[in-house]
């Protein structure tokens, strides 16, 4: 009888204690890896540690920083969304269009908003209203805004200039970029969001399981569709910021950041199987992976290894993650 | 499951309306003829890459201006997108209308083979121009600048802007794209063969877009606080490079040159952030590519040496490659880019 117990138990305790440090390296991976990457290129180069190279880093990836908390968002109830660089591309044209033919700022930025939330809510009809997974809409999605943006374009680059100082890198308040302001408030109002308020709980519920949510009375199309509009304004938002850093559009521009989008999220630590993750969680992920894409270069690695190193933090990431799952279902089963 | 179908096969049929869509807008743009009288009725064309941008244009500018000169008939198209199955569209209907000579700068050196050997057993005289395709049946290949002389000429340019020490940077495209890659090594060749004091930093920087080139660009001066120069290699990079310095007010500091149209480095060279941008001038080499198709209708043999009337400088003709070359690059800075169109 003992014995059985014994034998029994063994496992489940092993397990038990296996998740919780498996839990635990979850938890504190990215903040570990944020400070030993921060003190290695300390190190390796004398200019990694001054306030321009932080203001560097901060203005470069602000837009990237918007796309990123909104994508979260998503990803929390297990979707993707692949197309945001060519939306944020595509914006970006109409943006510097609008200033270089001098249109009022305000408008310009009103129709950054409105495309990227007709976009948001193109992306929301295809993956909730005709129930394709996100992954192949978002793909279909980002092709069409990919030729749009290449048939506008057609040859002739367009000189943007800032929609207003305050959404370029070269505006400051106090030390730091405005657009840092601009990114902790949105950082800050999402957190809130998720974690303050009954649609923050909604999106949480979805992401676990979507059954059990819609048993449980909550409006799983309308909480979808809210998320993919919050995300479509961010990248309206982003490509007012896009434009005017790089100050000008071409058929490639916006192209990287749906990769280091979906990036920032996952290496943050949030879960691409839904239900869990958060906002702050991204800008962890997101500090991360532009201070790496800053870090090689002053310290002399060739910017090839950017994505090797990228790469296997991802996989770090989502094998952890993958592994809690793992385990936790054992457990679940043999309780 | 069934809805799910259901929405796979509207997407493809979306995909399908769609691909039906581009091929419609890639159907040619003819441009206009020339309207010059032809006293012989010498008639040539050229295809080029894609039709209405301002390179393009450019070329048509210098072709419709030797037509004139030479007092035959010029017809410049091309499709309206880079396709080159519509380009090879394209030249085989310019060649069932009796054009005498038909210049073209082929977007896939090899598709293009088979209309250009169609073309020449019909008694169509067959040049390429601006981009080769060496294995086809082409007579000549009018070439705008030899790789080597952009590469020196663009290092030339910087040694001059920096005092001819110092470190500089590159930022390139593509890793894969042969023809920065022949560039940059004819830089780096000039470089330590006549500028000994200066030194390359960082290495070459590969970019896919605008937003990466100014990202390098920043890094290459915050890591090298030193750093006199940079050389932007294709076009996009070009803004980002020159952005970045503009951004770091480093005007004056950190001199730009590249490989861009005059058009695409104007607003720099304007505010001082680029000091020069070397290329060819384009409406040179359809003035060249008009002359040539003529000479080739007319029957006459190219010299190794050539005088054009219309053009500055001799044309040198390499009998072994047959190639027509335009000559020496140009360069474009503050005081001439307003003059170019292109």
């Amino acid at each position: 009888m003992s014995a059985a117990t014994v034998a029994g138990a063994d496992p489940i305790i092993r397990d038990a204690r296996l998740l919780s440090i498996l839990r635990w390296a979850q938890q504190l991976l990215m903040p570990v890896l944020l400070v030993v990457e921060i003190v290695l290129f300390t190190i390796l180069s004398p200019h990694f540690m001054t306030s321009q190279n932080w203001v560097n880093i901060a203005t470069n990836s602000a837009d990237l920083a918007l796309i990123a908390a909104g994508l979260t968002l998503i990803v929390i109830m297990a979707g993707i969304d692949v197309s945001t660089g060519f939306a944020v591309g595509l914006i970006g044209w109409f943006v510097a269009t609008g200033m270089a033919q001098g249109r009022p700022p305000i408008l310009v930025l009103t129709v950054a908003l409105v495309i990227g939330i007709v976009i948001g809510l193109f992306n929301g009809a295809l993956t909730v209203g005709l129930s394709i997974p996100s992954i192949v809409a978002t793909l279909g999605t980002s092709a069409i805004f990919q030729t749009l943006l290449f048939a506008l374009w057609n040859s002739t680059d367009v000189f943007a200039r800032p929609v207003f100082p305050w959404l370029s890198g070269q505006a400051r308040i106090g030390a730091l970029p405005a657009v840092v302001f601009l990114v902790v408030v949105v950082y800050a109002a999402l957190h809130l969001l998720l974690s303050r308020t009954t649609y923050g709980r909604s999106v949480y519920a979805i992401g676990s399981n979507v059954e059990a949510a819609a048993l449980a009375g909550i409006k799983i199309a309308r909480v979808r569709m809210i998320a993919y509009v919050i995300l479509g304004a961010l990248v309206g938002l982003a490509a007012c910021l896009y434009s005017a850093r790089i100050g000008v559009v071409q058929a490639s521009s916006g192209s990287d950041l749906t990769m280091l989008a979906i990036a920032s999220v996952v290496v943050g630590g949030t879960s691409v199987l839904g239900g869990e993750g958060s906002v702050l969680r991204t800008l962890g992920g997101l500090i991360f992976i532009a201070v790496l894409r800053n870090g090689v270069v002053l310290a002399g690695v060739p910017s090839l290894w950017n994505g090797v190193m990228i790469g296997l933090v991802i996989l770090l990431a989502v094998s952890i993650n993958g592994l809690v799952v793992r385990i936790s279902r054992r457990q679940r089963r043999s309780l | 499951m069934k809805k799910l179908t259901g929405a796979v096969a509207l997407l493809a049929s979306g995909a399908l309306l769609l691909s039906g869509c581009s091929t419609t807008s890639t159907s040619s743009t003819e441009a206009g003829t020339t309207a010059a009288a032809s006293a012989d009725g010498v008639k040539v064309a050229f295809v080029s890459q894609v039709e209405g941008i301002p390179y393009f244009n450019g070329f048509k500018t210098g072709g419709e201006k030797a037509a004139k000169d030479l007092g035959i008939s010029f017809t410049q198209t091309g499709p309206a997108k880079a396709d080159s199955t519509e380009q090879v569209k394209i030249l085989d209907g310019l060649v069932a209308q009796k054009y005498d000579a038909i210049a073209v700068s082929p977007l896939d050196p090899t598709s293009i083979n088979s209309s250009l050997a169609t073309a020449a057993e019909a008694g169509v005289k067959v040049a390429t121009s601006d981009a080769d395709a060496p294995d086809s049946a082409r007579q000549v290949f009018v070439s705008q600048a030899s790789d080597a002389d952009l590469g020196s000429t663009v290092m030339d340019q910087l040694a001059e802007a920096v005092g001819k020490s110092g470190e500089y940077g590159i930022v390139s495209g593509s890793a894969d794209t042969a023809t920065f890659n022949n560039w940059i090594a004819a830089a780096q060749e000039r470089q330590e063969s006549a500028y000994p004091d200066m030194k390359l930093v960082g290495g070459i920087r590969y970019t896919t877009d605008t937003a990466q080139a100014l990202q390098e660009a920043q890094n290459l001066m915050t890591a090298n606080p030193d750093l006199k120069g940079i050389i932007a290699v294709p076009s996009t990079a070009i803004p980002g490079v020159a952005q970045a310095v503009q951004n770091a007010g480093a005007i004056g500091k950190v001199a730009v040159t590249g490989f861009g149209s005059p058009k695409t480095a104007a607003e720099f060279l304007e505010s001082g952030a680029m000091t020069s941008t070397v290329l060819w001038n384009v409406e040179d080499l359809g003035y060249l590519t008009v002359w040539a198709l003529d000479q080739l209708v007319e029957g006459k043999e190219f010299q190794a040496s050539n005088t054009v009337s219309g053009l500055d400088s001799p044309v040198t003709y390499d009998a072994a490659s047959k190639t027509l070359l335009l000559g020496k690059p140009t360069v474009f800075t503050k005081e001439n880019y307003a003059d170019y169109d292109f």
